[in-house]
């Protein structure tokens, strides 16, 4: 059993992709994960009520592009535009944090989740993030994926 | 003449998803309409003969509470059976939705096999 946020986060997050994208990610410690390459993007959520606080998840845009795909069922991932990228993500965290809060907190609580936001984040601050403790870090289809969490 | 459907969801993708879905279905679809929050959705209600609306909750401007709770006060679309499809996992709140009449609940992330189920009990039935 999880017994930390991080590690709830962790498995939401693992039977979410598994789900919607059939993905796997790899929970890999930030020393062994290649360092991200290119912008990224960094999709964000929170949730408040009885309880409070806020998920993350960094993508490359690569990968990011194949989740969309593999979302919308499309087989060539040219044909999958920005927008359609942002909101696979933004549908994709939702999701995930809606597994989250019921692992955390149980099936009772209810909890309002905010609209997911996202935003495009540079190489340098990818790396510097990953070493953040609150920050988990997996590696999925040789990607890396960082997955934030805060609970307040 | 067969069934006219209305997905309201503020995701493009998600409806996209539930759209080829319904395609597959064995049910006979005349159209399927969408909207992106609940001030869309009662507009098209309104001009539109709709026979099923498969909403989301969690919706800027109008969610799917308000959404629903609209259009039980309102004598022209009480009787339209809705389904929810959301990622709430809180039966406190799943509960609620039960109490304002909703016909099915689906939590995401779904398969295709769960949304034929639940819009066949509902139209097929």
């Amino acid at each position: 059993m999880p017994d930390t946020p991080s590690q709830y986060l962790t498995e939401a997050l693992s039977h979410v992709l598994l789900s919607m994208v059939s993905l796997s990610p790899r929970i890999t410690d930030a020393a062994d994960m290649p360092e991200v390459k290119g912008d990224a993007l960094n999709v964000r959520i929170e949730y408040s009520g009885e309880h409070a606080g806020e998920l993350g998840l960094i993508i490359e845009k690569p990968l990011a592009v194949l989740m969309a795909a593999r979302i919308l069922g499309m087989e060539q991932t040219k044909d999958v535009y920005d927008d359609m990228i942002e909101d696979a993500l933004r549908e994709l965290l939702n999701v995930v944090c809606g597994h989250f809060v019921t692992l955390m907190y149980g099936y009772m609580p209810v909890l309002k989740i905010s609209l997911p936001k996202v935003f495009t984040i540079g190489s340098a601050v990818c790396n510097v993030l990953r070493t953040n403790p609150n920050v988990c870090t997996f590696m999925v289809e040789d990607s890396p994926l960082l997955g934030q969490v805060k609970v307040k | 003449m067969g069934y006219n459907i209305l997905l309201v969801d503020d995701s493009n993708v998600v409806k996209a998803v539930l759209s080829k879905i319904l395609a597959g279905s064995s049910l006979s679809i005349d159209q399927v309409f969408d909207a992106a929050n609940g001030v869309e959705a009662l507009k098209t209600l309104n001009a539109n003969s709709i026979d099923l609306v498969i909403t989301d909750i969690n919706m800027p401007v109008m969610d799917g509470f308000e959404l629903i709770e609209r259009m039980r006060l309102d004598a022209m679309l009480k009787n339209i059976p809705v389904i929810v499809i959301s990622t709430e996992g809180s039966l406190t709140r799943v509960g609620q939705l039960e109490a304002m009449g909703i016909k099915g609940y689906v939590r995401k992330p779904f398969a295709a096999d769960e949304i034929h189920a639940v819009v066949n009990d509902v139209l097929g039935g």
